[in-house]
This record gives structure tokens, sequence and C-alpha cells, in this order.
């Protein structure tokens, strides 16, 4: 489940028309939040809101070990009015990253920024203030700031500046920064990595600097087919989308080297939300689906992934992992079933019922006939929020040595819950191939690895407002 | 003044390797390992060499008796070689993400991929040169500090020999963990080395609880304090005298260590003071069990009379079932082979230990070197046999009648030497006929020879043949036997199933023997002391070998009880 922070930065991409998902790091999303989601460890509760349209505050408290916390602040230069940030209202899709149907590309809203979106903004600011206060509105562009402190003794601060330089530039800075002794000896207390995009639909590029070890990063994206910038006939929408990107790092201070390279193919919300083709039999199947194939030249493992979704309640996925050097191999499958619980319609159509006092008003009702019960004031809208809000989704993974994980996301009451545990035989660490069970199963005199098959088990809960 | 330090019987031995190995892994393992070692480092393969260092002594700052603290120069460039195996991370940018926080890292979609390659590296011609402290207690074993980075220069070869980056990445890497290794690990190593080496109580508690004790010294914590987690303070020798370290490091030097006949003096202590509790039906024992056992062991109150008043009856009655065991060893029995007279002797000598026993403690340094002395008359002296006899039987009366059951019935489930076995057998010995007695024990032209033997000189040795007889019954009637004679034939069943597999040390015997056994009757007279110490001595390594090699304890008993199920034909 997406962190209250992590939403409103989404809700600023949107707000923005940004295109997260037009980057070579979202190329296998779909598989990632179907396969290598994480579960909650222990309990952790999270307090957040957004305060003002501006500005949103989260408190975290967990019980990993001791008992830690962290304080969020973000800020962002674009107000997020038609953002929901009620836990009870948040729609759960959002938060829980399922599969993901890739948009064919668009272009970037050449004038997004300072004509279009502000427009809006200058009018609403006019009416406050004079014309000094619009143009400073108008040269300024959007921005989030946005800074997490980690509070017990070895505290860390991150921070995050996001800030839309032009309508297809972003630019973000992250600094990390901690007290506690570093994890190896060549990690730096902080670090800072700037990172540049470039999205232009037809293709997307991602420059990256890390202080730490003077890493630099290159990412691409090339999306084949019609270039979206130069719009042809809209008769025939495209049906498909093959993709194919690179990724490069490179620090000259401790020559460390990293590349992949990756295509995927996926089929576009074209091919199966159009019932009228149905007499044109498509290549492509009735169900969306994404294929993605990663290539690591260095260290020789390839893996592919196939995601499904046969409903739009049901999603499969797997991936199969192989590597050429060690001849490591793996897989991993997965699906997520989302379930509706539709609550009865009477008692969406009384508010007063949720003190649970309603027998007793019925029967104040039936000795006095005089009584008029309250309306609703709007029934409908109501009870389609609370169906969207009712969602609840249930993911399960499963790899090749039993590493069984379960994580279950849903709403009680007014929490947003997710609950997971991960069982299995040996120690799983998301993004690494697990090691074979004879490799690390007995280590002569290690110990270390107590034989225990529970993981982890956690509850999240979070409250915003 | 001379150090005689012994560099082969390191590498004779088979046992040693595998509890560096396992030490060594542990401790590789204990502390953080670098990021790119991504397993467990596992010790495959560890070789001492035949090079010994060499030793140079610059200064003794404390010497006693019962402690040593020097130091020394140290210099060593031998053939001593280590095999380990290990897994390494082989992608960087994979550690390189590993160790960091993940806010501010660039996350690569695929580009962390790991890469696990097995890796074995064979470290060689190792180089050492440095001061070392060298700190011996009695109650601590030995403590070994590097009082400068000692490594010089060793050769690393592994797997990636061929590629130049890696290959000086590793040299590197190793060499500064070594350092490590050397300043810090190798002294907790010996230190615990040196405590399973001497201390029977540390070895058996970690012969005993295997995993599930490492897994709790790993976790750092128990359940309580381990008693056999501490050294005990005063170690105690077969006969229930407390041991100093000069007797410690007479046994360890020739390396023979009846250490598993020591017994802590804790633990008769504690069993005294049961015993004692019971007879003065104190109703708080239970809670005192805990407590005051342990401050009644701590060396300050050893000098204390009052605390120490009942200990000695216990000692001396576990002195005697020790001794009997002793008697019955396999060391014991080799000489009386060789001699009729032997037998005798042996309860000479612990006839006169138990007088010492009713000493008080103060008088222990004393006492024991009687005992050691006793030890080597056994080969030369006749003369004290017939008079110590008397004394013998005596002692034997008073303690297992007033004291004796319940240590000897925890001897009966504990002790590897089993006191109580061999009387039983003495005592069937007239009724089961010699010939079926040897077709069911193992090593049949030993004992028969040793029979022929002992009806050859049958004349000296019958004058000891009443005592035993009698003292035999007596320790039967006094203490209950009933379970031993259940346990006796599911031995010999033991026995038989395990002649097969375990034949290996008691054939040993035999062909050793032989012809100092054919010689003996010729000129015996002449070399008789030549003899006794040669098959003293065979017995004695034959001793060692078993003691190493018996890891397990079913084992242990099993070929025990082979040794001692054909008693030594008493003429008739």
């Amino acid at each position: 489940m997406l962190d209250f922070m992590d939403y409103i930065q989404l809700a600023f991409a949107e707000a923005t028309s940004w295109n997260r998902d037009n980057s070579y790091s979202s190329l296998t999303a779909t598989a990632q939040s179907l396969l290598d989601f994480s579960t909650p460890e222990r309990l952790r509760v999270h307090i957040s809101s957004l305060a003002t349209p501006h500005f949103a505050t989260s408190y975290t408290l967990g019980t990993v070990g001791l008992i830690d916390g962290s304080v969020s602040y973000l800020y962002s230069t674009v107000p997020l009015d038609n953002t929901p940030s009620r836990s009870a209202l948040i729609p759960l899709r959002k938060l829980a990253r399922g599969y993901r149907q890739v948009q064919p590309p668009v272009a970037p809203v050449e004038d997004w920024g300072w004509n279009s979106l502000l427009d809006g903004l200058g009018s609403f600011q006019s009416t406050h203030a004079g014309d000094g206060n619009t143009h400073v509105s108008l040269s300024q562009k959007a921005t989030l700031l946005h800074a997490t402190l980690h509070l017990p003794p070895p505290t860390t601060l991150n921070a995050l500046f996001l800030r839309r330089i032009s309508p297809t530039m972003q630019l973000s800075l992250a600094v990390c920064s901690t007290r506690g002794p570093p994890l190896s000896k060549s990690a730096p207390q902080a670090s800072l990595l700037g990172q540049l995009c470039h999205d232009t639909g037809k293709y997307s590029n991602e420059y990256l600097f890390s202080t730490d070890n003077s890493l630099f990063g290159w990412r691409g994206l090339w999306n084949f087919g019609p270039d979206p910038r130069h719009p042809r006939d809209p008769s025939s929408p495209p049906v498909s989308l093959l993709s194919a990107g690179a990724e490069a790092y490179y620090s000259p201070v401790s020559s460390l080297i990293g590349m992949s390279t990756g295509l995927r193919f996926s089929t576009l919300p074209a091919a199966t939300e159009t019932p009228s083709s149905t007499t044109t039999t498509t290549p492509i199947s009735t169900f969306p689906y994404t294929l993605t194939l990663i290539l690591t030249p260095l260290t020789g493992s390839l893996s592919t992934t196939y995601s499904l979704r046969a409903s739009p309640n049901l999603a499969f996925s797997s991936r199969f992992g192989f590597n050429v050097y060690s001849w490591e191999s793996e897989m991993v499958a997965g699906c997520e079933l989302w379930r509706r619980r539709r609550k009865p319609q009477h008692q969406q159509d009384d508010p007063a019922d949720h003190d649970g006092l309603e027998w007793a008003r019925r029967k104040m009702r039936m000795h006095d006939p005089d009584y008029a019960p309250p309306t609703a004031p709007a029934p409908a809208p109501v009870a389609a929020e609370s169906d969207e809000g009712n969602e609840s989704v249930l993911k399960i993974r499963v790899d090749q040595s039993w590493n069984v994980r379960l994580l279950w996301e849903g709403r009680v009451k007014e929490l947003l819950v997710s609950a997971g545990v991960g069982l299995g035989p040996s120690s799983f660490s998301p993004s690494s191939w697990s090691v074979p069970a004879s490799g690390s199963a007995q280590a002569g005199g290690g110990g270390g690895h107590a034989k225990s098959y529970w993981h982890g088990v956690g509850v999240s809960v979070s409250y915003s407002s | 003044m001379a150090f005689n330090f012994n560099w082969s019987p390191l590498m004779a031995d088979a046992s040693f390797y595998t509890r560096a190995q396992d030490l060594l892994t542990a401790a590789l393992n204990k502390s953080p390992k670098p990021p790119i070692i991504v397993d467990d480092i596992i010790v495959t393969e560890l070789n001492l060499g035949s090079i010994p260092p060499e030793l140079e002594i610059l200064e003794i700052g404390d010497l006693a008796e019962d402690r040593f603290r020097g130091i020394f120069k140290m210099s060593y460039s031998g053939d001593a070689f280590l095999t380990l195996k290990t897994r390494v991370q082989a992608n960087p940018l994979n550690t390189y993400l590993l160790t960091r926080p993940s806010f501010a890292t660039p996350l690569p979609l695929a580009a962390a991929t790991p890469l696990t390659i097995p890796l074995q590296i064979t470290l060689s011609d190792i180089k050492l040169s440095g001061f070392v402290i060298l700190v011996f207690s009695k109650q601590k074993g030995i403590t070994v500090v590097f009082r400068n980075d000692p490594l010089e220069s060793l050769k690393v070869s592994s797997t990636f020999d061929s590629i130049p980056f890696v290959r000086d990445f590793l040299q590197k890497e190793i060499e500064a963990q070594l350092r490590i290794l050397f300043m810090d690990e190798l002294p907790a190593i010996i230190h615990r080395l040196s405590l399973r080496l001497w201390v029977p109580e540390y070895r058996a508690g970690e012969d005993f609880e295997t995993q599930a004790e490492k897994a709790e010294t790993a976790n750092g914590e128990g359940p309580g304090q381990d008693p056999l987690a501490s050294p005990p303070q005063d170690p105690v020798d077969a006969l229930g005298h407390a041991l100093d370290e000069s007797d410690i490091a007479s046994l360890s030097l020739d390396s023979s260590v009846e250490a598993h006949s020591l017994f802590s003096q804790k633990n008769l202590l504690r069993l005294a003071a049961l015993t004692d509790s019971q007879r003065t039906l104190s109703l708080f024992t239970p809670s005192i069990r805990e407590v005051v056992y342990r401050a009644w062991t701590s060396p300050t109150d050893q000098t204390d009379a009052a605390g120490s008043v009942t200990s000695p009856v216990l000692s001396r009655t576990h002195s005697q079932v020790g001794s009997m065991s002793s008697f019955q060893d396999s060391a014991s029995i080799a000489s009386m082979q060789t001699r009729s007279s032997t037998p005798s002797h042996t309860f000479s000598g612990y006839g006169l230990s138990l007088g010492a026993g009713r000493h008080s403690k103060a008088h222990s340094r004393k006492r024991k070197k009687r005992v050691v002395d006793l030890r080597r008359p056994k080969t030369t002296d006749d003369a004290p046999s017939v008079s110590d006899e008397s004394a013998f039987t005596e002692s034997t009366s008073a303690p297992s009648v007033c004291s004796a059951p319940l240590p000897i019935l925890n001897e009966q489930s504990d002790d590897p030497v089993t006191p109580p076995l061999s009387p039983d057998n003495d005592l069937h010995l007239p009724i089961i006929p010699d010939r079926h007695r040897m077709s069911i024990s193992r090593p049949a032209p030993r004992r028969d020879i040793a029979a022929e033997m002992m009806r050859d000189m049958g004349g000296p040795s019958s004058t000891s043949d009443p005592a035993t007889q009698a003292t035999q019954s007596e320790d039967t009637s006094a203490t209950p036997r009933a379970t031993m004679r259940a346990q006796i034939p599911s031995i010999y069943l033991n026995e038989k199933q395990d002649a097969g597999s375990s034949t290996g040390v008691p054939r040993q015997l035999p062909s050793a023997i032989l012809p100092f056994l054919n010689d003996n009757p010729m000129n015996r007279v002449v070399d008789q002391a030549l003899v006794e110490r040669l098959a003293g001595e065979i017995a004695r390594r034959m001793r060692d070998e078993k003691f190493m090699a018996t890891n397990a304890c079913g084992s242990f008993w099993d070929r025990h009880s082979q040794e001692e199920s054909p008693p030594p034909a008493y003429g008739h």
C-alpha cells in the first residue's frame, strides 16, 4: 500500500500532468506490484492529513524492535484540491497498486503550466490579491518539498525537492542524511541524488547523479509506434505498445558499473475496451496482458514476466529468471484478487444508522406517527462512494523455494488496513534472488539462521483526513 | 628451565582439526561480514603444517604453579594453509545499493540483479612475526594476545586468480580480515580450545549439548547461567583431590589426560550438600540449592574447613569409584597382564589415596604429590602392597555404607567409566567357563595370553584375591545393583553389535603387546621395567586415541565395556 506521502506525490504528478509510468524504471511496474509487494512488519500506525491543499503532514509510529517513528511534511505549490485525502474516500485502487494498465503514449501538454493550469489558479488568486501576486504565481513553477525525519536516535533525514522545469522536464533532488553508523565503510553519512527527467511521450530520458561515490546514471525508454506528438488519424487507435529501454550506471571513483536493457509488450485499453471490433478478430486476446523481458548483460541474468488481468478483479503474474553465469534460476508467481463488499442498501440510505440505534428509533417511530424521518441529503453519491470504499484486495505470491507472502488491504471503518504475513523456509529479500536452500541452510557453526517458518507478520493501520 | 612445545600431536589428531574448523567457522561468521559476502564462511580445510613457529622468550613476568605470564617473540613461516568457502556478490551495484538507505539511491530496474558466485580461497605461505603475550591461569585457561599486528604476509589464491583486479581486491580484503582475526578472534579461539583441552566439564558440556547449545550461545542468551560455560574453579582428579595446574600440565604434557575421570569439586560438593540436607531433614533444600552451593564452591571458600566437612567423605567415596574405574582402565589392564602383582599395586595406590582423602583439603598439594608418585611406582615398586590392602578394605567399606548410594547411582548413569560393571563381572567369573567368555568377548587372544600368564604367576597374586573378593562382595551388598545387572546384558549386546565397527582400537593392543608378553617369561627379571613402561605407554596411547576419538558418548561406552567385559582371569 502506498504511503500517504507517496500518494500525495502521485497526486502532484497527476496535477502537473507528469506521466510517471513513461519511464524505464516503471517498465515492470505491474509485475513488481504483483510479485514484489512488501508486507508490513509488526504494527505500524500512520496518521496523516492534507491540512490545506498545499500542505500535508504525516506521522508514523511503528514497533520494529523498539518503537520508532517518523514525522513528515510536504509542501506543494500546486493546490491539490481534487485529491481525496480522507482515508475513507481515497480510492483503494490508487493506494494498492495492482495490475497497471499501460496507457498509450501521450504527448506532453505543451501549454499545461502557467497558461492552462494556472489560468484557473490565477483567476483564483486574483480574486484574493492584486496583480502582483498573480505575476508571482505565474512565474512560479510547480514545486514540491518533502521531508521526513525518522526519529529513533540514529536519526535519518530524507528530503525531496521536486520541480517541474518545463512541460517535458522535471528535476528532483533527494537528500538522505543519517547520523547512525553507515552500513559499510564506503557509504557516506549523507548523499544527494539529482535526477533530471525528460519525457516527450515518444521517448523519455532520465539522467542521474549521486554524490555517493559520484555515481552517474542514465535511463531511457523508447516507445515504438506512432509518435504521439504528431497525431494522425484517430480512427484506429493502437491496440498494443512495444517499448524498449535501457539503463546504465557508472562511478568513476569506485569503478562501479551496471546496466540492463528491457523490452515490454503490452496491450492497450483500445484492444479490450472496444466491443465494436468483435467482428474483426483482433490478434490480441481479450484480456489485457503485459510481457516484459529484462536482460542484464554484465551479470548475465535474464528475466521474463507475464502479467495478465483475467477480469477487473483478478490479475495474475509470473516471473522466470535465469542467470547464465551462476545458473541460478527463479520462479515467482502471484495474483491479486479484488473483492467488493456491498452493504445492504437500507443502511446506506440512513446515515443516522451509524450509531447502531436504529432499532430504538424504529420503535420510537412506531409509537410516534408524527415523527418524520430525516431524509438523507444525497443518497446516490454516498452509495457509489461507499461501494468503492468497501473494496479490498488480497495479494499472494509464492516462489520456487516456497516463500509465501500474503497481503490483505482494505478498509475497516474509516481506517485503511494492510495486513500481511510472510512465511517460508528461508529468508526473503526483495528484489534479490533467493539463495538456494542448500547453500544457506547449513552453514557450519553459523547458527544465525534460525529455522523459523514465519518471517513477518504485520499490520499497518493508517488514518488520514 | 625449558619449555617443550609439542607441535606434531596437533597434526596427528584428527578431531583437533574438526574442532578448530568449527571454532574458526563460528568466529568468522560472528563478526559482521562485508556486504560482498552473501553466505556464511565455511572453513573446509585446515592444516597447521609441519614447521612449528619459533618462539623466543623475551620476558617472564609471573611464574607460579598456577599461573604463568610471559612475553614471547614469535616468528612463523611455515607450511600451514587454510581453505575457506563462501559465496560472494559479483555485482558491485547490488552491494552498493544494499549498503545505502534506499531513499537517495537511483533505484535501478534490473541493473542490480544479484549474481552470487561460490568462492574458494586458500590462504598459504603465512608469515607471522610479532610479540605474543601469553597468560596462563589455572582457572581461566590460556590467553594469548598479540601485542602488535603479527601478520607479515600471506598468499591468497582463489578461484579468481586469473582476474588481477579481483585477486588484488581479495588479497587486500582478506589481509584486513585476518588482522582482525589475529587480534580479536584468535585469542578467543585459543582460549576456548584450552578450556576444552584441560577442563573436562567444558568439553563434556559441549559434547552433550551439541546444536541447541550452539544456537543458544549464538543468540547470546541461554536459559539462566550455564555452569558449563565457565571452567570449574577447581578440577579434581579421579581420586577426588583438587588438582592444581602443575598436575594439569603434567597430564597434558604427556597428553595422556585421564581427564575423563576428572570430576569437578563443585559437583561433589553439591552432592554432599544434598545428602547432608537430606540427612538433616532441612526443609528449604531446593531454595538453597542454586545459591549456597555455588558460594561454597567458590575458591575463596575452599579453605574454609566448615564448609567442606562433608565433602571429604563424598570425595572419598568418589575416589573409590574413580579408582576402581581407573583400575579397570585399559592402562592398568595392560600393565596387569604383564605382571601378576599389579592389581595389588593399584589397590595399594588408591588405598593410600583414600587415606589421604581423610585429611583436610589444605594438604591437597602434598597429597597430590603422593598420588603422582604412586602412579609411577606401579611399575617398579612391590613393597607397600600388603600393608595397604587393609587400609583399602577399611576405607571402602565405610563410605559405601554411609553415604555411597547416591553418588554411585549417579555414576552409573553419568560417568563413562561405570565402576560397578567390573565387580559384577568378577562375581560371575567363577560361574562362566573361560572359553565361553572368550567367545563372547572380542579381543580373544589377548585375554587368552593374559589368562595363561595369570595362571602361571598365580602364586603372588593369590594374596590379593581374597581382599578383592571381599571388597567386591561388600560393595555389591552395600549398593543397589539391580539396575546394573539389567544393564550388563544390554552392554554385551551392544558390544556384539558394535564389534564390527569398533574393532580397530582393541585389535591394536594385542598385536602391540604380544611380543612383550611372549618375551616376558624368558627375561622377565631384566626387562621388567622396560616392558612395563612400554606396555604402559601403549596403553596410554591407546587410551588417548580412544579418548580423543570419542565425541559421541555411546561409542565411548561401548568400547569401554568391550575393554572391560572380559575380566582378568584370576588364578584359582
